[in-house]
């Protein structure tokens, strides 16, 4: 059975990512998913968002984001959408690759959560469409 | 969400107890406490037992945390860390970084 697409929109601003992952846990709480997995995918989440939060619009600007998300069996998985209509960015190539065999003194986080949200997402993707960022993360759960 | 820090000082060690997560909204919390509180400690343990869950905004305080004590000729220790925290530790290689027992 394939569940309803939801949709949470708020306001592109770093105090509403927790308003718009928490459904989305819950849900796959709900459904009792591997606590590990819905671990993973609140990290990515809570980087793309912030990501966008922080930098689709410019600093005197106001604008949305939203993320919308279905749950589709065989096998199941969770294909979470967001959007926002700020300037074109992708988080996947515009993040610095992570230096991991840095040494402390030369280690940076720059690029780290975006490097985490790949390597734990089975699907990351990036699209401009009608002027819209459009990232699509796709996990099996 | 809020994050509740609670401290053991003895001489020049310290113990932070982080209850809560280490997120984007709560690290800043968290690094105004550690750098203020990192004057004078030369051993600082974070104990992670109540620690459910860490971000990359987390990392940032925590990188942010060992340079500092290392800058200086101090140690740093993360303790008591849960599987999932682990899994992103080793994920980004912070386990090469990072002392944690």
């Amino acid at each position: 059975m394939t569940n309803k697409e939801k949709i949470i929109t708020l306001l592109a601003d770093i105090k509403n990512v927790d308003a718009i992952i928490e459904p989305i846990l819950d849900d796959l709480r709900e459904l009792s998913v591997d606590k590990k997995i819905i671990y993973r995918i609140h990290i990515s989440l809570e980087e793309i968002l912030v990501n966008v939060a922080s930098y689709a619009y410019p600093k005197d600007e106001k604008g949305m984001m939203s993320a919308s998300y279905i749950i589709k069996d065989n096998p199941r998985m969770i294909i979470i959408t967001i959007k926002d209509k700020g300037i074109p960015f992708d988080p996947l190539k515009d993040a610095k690759e992570p230096d991991l065999d840095a040494s402390v003194e030369e280690r940076r986080v720059g690029g780290l959560g975006i490097f985490i949200a790949k390597n734990t997402m089975d699907e990351i993707t990036h699209e401009r469409i009608n002027d819209e960022n459009v990232l699509i993360i796709k996990k099996e759960i | 969400m809020i994050m509740k820090i609670t401290e053991k000082k003895e001489g020049n060690k310290l113990t932070v107890f982080i209850d809560g997560r280490i997120d984007t909204t709560t690290s800043p919390n968290l690094y105004e406490y550690l750098s203020s509180k990192m004057e004078g400690v030369m051993e600082l343990t974070l104990d992670f037992s109540k620690v459910e869950y860490v971000s990359s905004a987390g990392l940032r305080v925590i990188l942010y945390a060992e340079k500092t004590m290392k800058g200086k000729g101090g140690k740093m220790v993360v303790t008591n860390v849960n599987d999932d925290i682990m899994e992103t530790f080793e994920l980004t290689c912070f386990t090469d970084i990072l002392t944690i027992i």
